[in-house]
């Protein structure tokens, strides 16, 4: 008697898996794509100064420098402005031979591809590759990242590092989560902030987990999650340090702060309607519900918590840049949606 | 299924998401405009004072390396308020020796203006375009379509 053979899948897992990653990559390439090319097409995307930003791309890539005042109201303000973006634009742009402009829409077009990635790579290993592509997705179906955090101006690096930097510290690697957090500190405070947050909560819940021992406090110092929020901070600050000397220890010289920029108090519980943000906050059910390990949940924990801390500063009595975090807390939802899915193929596998 | 889900949702939110982008998209200056700062990029030396609309402005900084009088991001400025109501004046008002006056005040030595709805500070309006005919005060070097680079005579 013959055994019966049984055909083998014509798609097997694997190639699933990158077809899916490929749909959300061409996804996100072809929204940048038309964004720089249909709607820009002569020149940038113009809203939330990203022109400013290319005009700081055109100096450093000039003259070689950082300009140490403002370009605009008169050239008289002391630029406070962090270099990473437009050095690397910069560099991008003299390593490919391109101008300044192609060289902005190049770094735009590899951000539309490092975004959903680094979602990807961070669902996966918190859960499976289902969440992980479901959270790129959901990253690139969420308006605020999509209007502000894709701007062709440092914010697009932030984002991208953060998320990056998120997977690196799951993974532990510390040479990436050291380099990372240091290019972070120079390339945009809000998104460093949103990296600080998070890693540090990270590493409170951690320790607090496992139960504080007094005597090993030293070691506690050592763990990756804290020395990677340090190593962003201090970069910033030595950077600030260097342009202002010991006069701005506070950061009360930045101008944002000195103007008390304001955000409106932002009603997360009305964006609830939408499908990123319903799927986000249901997206917690996996905290309780998934077979992952204790250190993978406190993550996610800190991201949300970090996040919902940031947006809603005005509940603490701050009210200070509110809106310009729903970009983050949007991707805090968007891994918590992707989480979600994941937690379904999980249930499904059990 | 997953792929075939995902596939689909891609296909049908594809167009929603653009739709949301779109607005932000926009370079809002004009093609000429573009064309007049590269003139100004090679003809004028880098670092000079311009005044223009916010959007002008900032495109002004990138395509041609120059100064410019108002930005987007307020809370950069030195006195953003006067110097939001004195840009808008100067290209709101009628009065070639007003603007002129108030442009050497800011230290503006050009101008570039486009004959479009502008943002110069407070909202969308249209230039006074006449009063930069008066060659006592602006000297036309450069024209482009609707765009238009000017001189100002000290």
């Amino acid at each position: 008697m013959t055994e019966k053979k049984v055909p083998e899948p014509v798609l097997s897992r694997v190639s699933l898996e990158f077809i899916a990653l490929g749909i959300v990559l061409l996804f996100s390439v072809a929204l940048t794509y038309a964004a720089f090319f249909d709607d820009a097409s002569y020149l940038l995307p113009s809203f939330d100064n990203a022109l400013l930003h290319s005009g700081r791309v055109r100096y450093v890539d000039g003259t070689g420098f950082w300009i140490p005042y403002e370009l605009v109201f008169g050239g008289v303000t002391p630029s406070y402005h962090v270099p990473a973006y437009a050095s690397l634009v910069s560099g991008l742009a003299d390593l490919t031979g391109l101008n300044w402009l192609w060289a902005i829409r190049l770094f735009a077009l590899l951000m539309a591809v490092l975004l959903p990635l680094g979602f990807y790579l961070l669902g996966k290993t918190l859960s499976n590759w289902q969440a992980g592509v479901s959270a790129a997705f959901l990253v690139l179906l969420s308006n605020g990242v999509m209007t502000w955090g894709t701007r062709p101006s440092a914010i697009s690096l932030g984002v991208v590092l953060v998320v990056f930097l998120l997977y690196f510290l799951l993974q532990r690697m510390w040479a990436a989560v050291v380099l990372g957090a240091f290019v972070l500190g120079l390339t945009h405070p809000p998104s460093l902030l949103v990296f600080f947050g998070t890693s540090g909560l990270y590493w409170t819940l951690s320790i607090l987990r496992r139960g504080v021992v007094f005597s090993r406090l030293a070691d506690y110092f050592f763990e990756l999650p804290l020395v990677g929020a340090l190593v962003g901070f201090f970069t910033y600050l030595a950077w600030h340090v260097s342009l202002t000397g010991a006069s701005c220890l506070a950061f009360q010289c930045l101008p944002q702060l000195g103007a008390r920029e304001f955000g409106a108090s932002v009603d997360l519980l009305a964006k609830a309607a939408s499908l990123p943000y319903a799927m986000g906050y249901f997206g917690v059910l996996w905290i309780g519900f998934s077979r992952a390990d204790a250190d993978r949940k406190w993550l996610v924990v800190a991201w949300l918590l970090a996040t919902l801390l940031l947006v809603k500063n005005d509940a603490l009595g701050l009210g200070v840049f509110t809106e310009r975090f729903v970009t983050f807390f949007e991707m805090a939802l968007a891994l918590s949606g992707g989480l979600l899915v994941g937690l379904l193929f999980e249930k499904v596998a059990d | 299924m997953f792929v075939v889900v995902l596939a689909f949702s891609a296909w049908f939110l594809y167009p929603v998401m653009r739709n949301v982008m779109q607005p932000w998209n926009n370079p809002t200056v004009l093609k000429d405009e573009v064309r007049a700062a590269e003139w100004i990029d090679v003809n004028v030396p880098v670092l000079s004072h311009f005044s223009g609309d916010l959007f002008a402005c900032e495109m002004l900084t990138a395509v041609a390396r120059q100064v410019c009088s108002v930005g987007g991001a307020w809370e950069l400025a030195d006195r953003p308020n006067d110097r939001y109501s004195a840009n808008e004046r100067v290209f709101l008002t009628n009065s070639s020796e007003e603007a002129h006056r108030l442009l050497l005040q800011y230290n503006s030595t050009y101008v570039l203006v486009a004959d479009r709805t502008s943002f110069y500070a407070y909202g969308w309006k249209k230039p006074e375009l006449e009063k930069f005919k008066d060659e006592r005060f602006f000297e036309l070097l450069h024209r482009d379509g609707r765009a238009l680079v000017y001189h100002v005579i000290e």
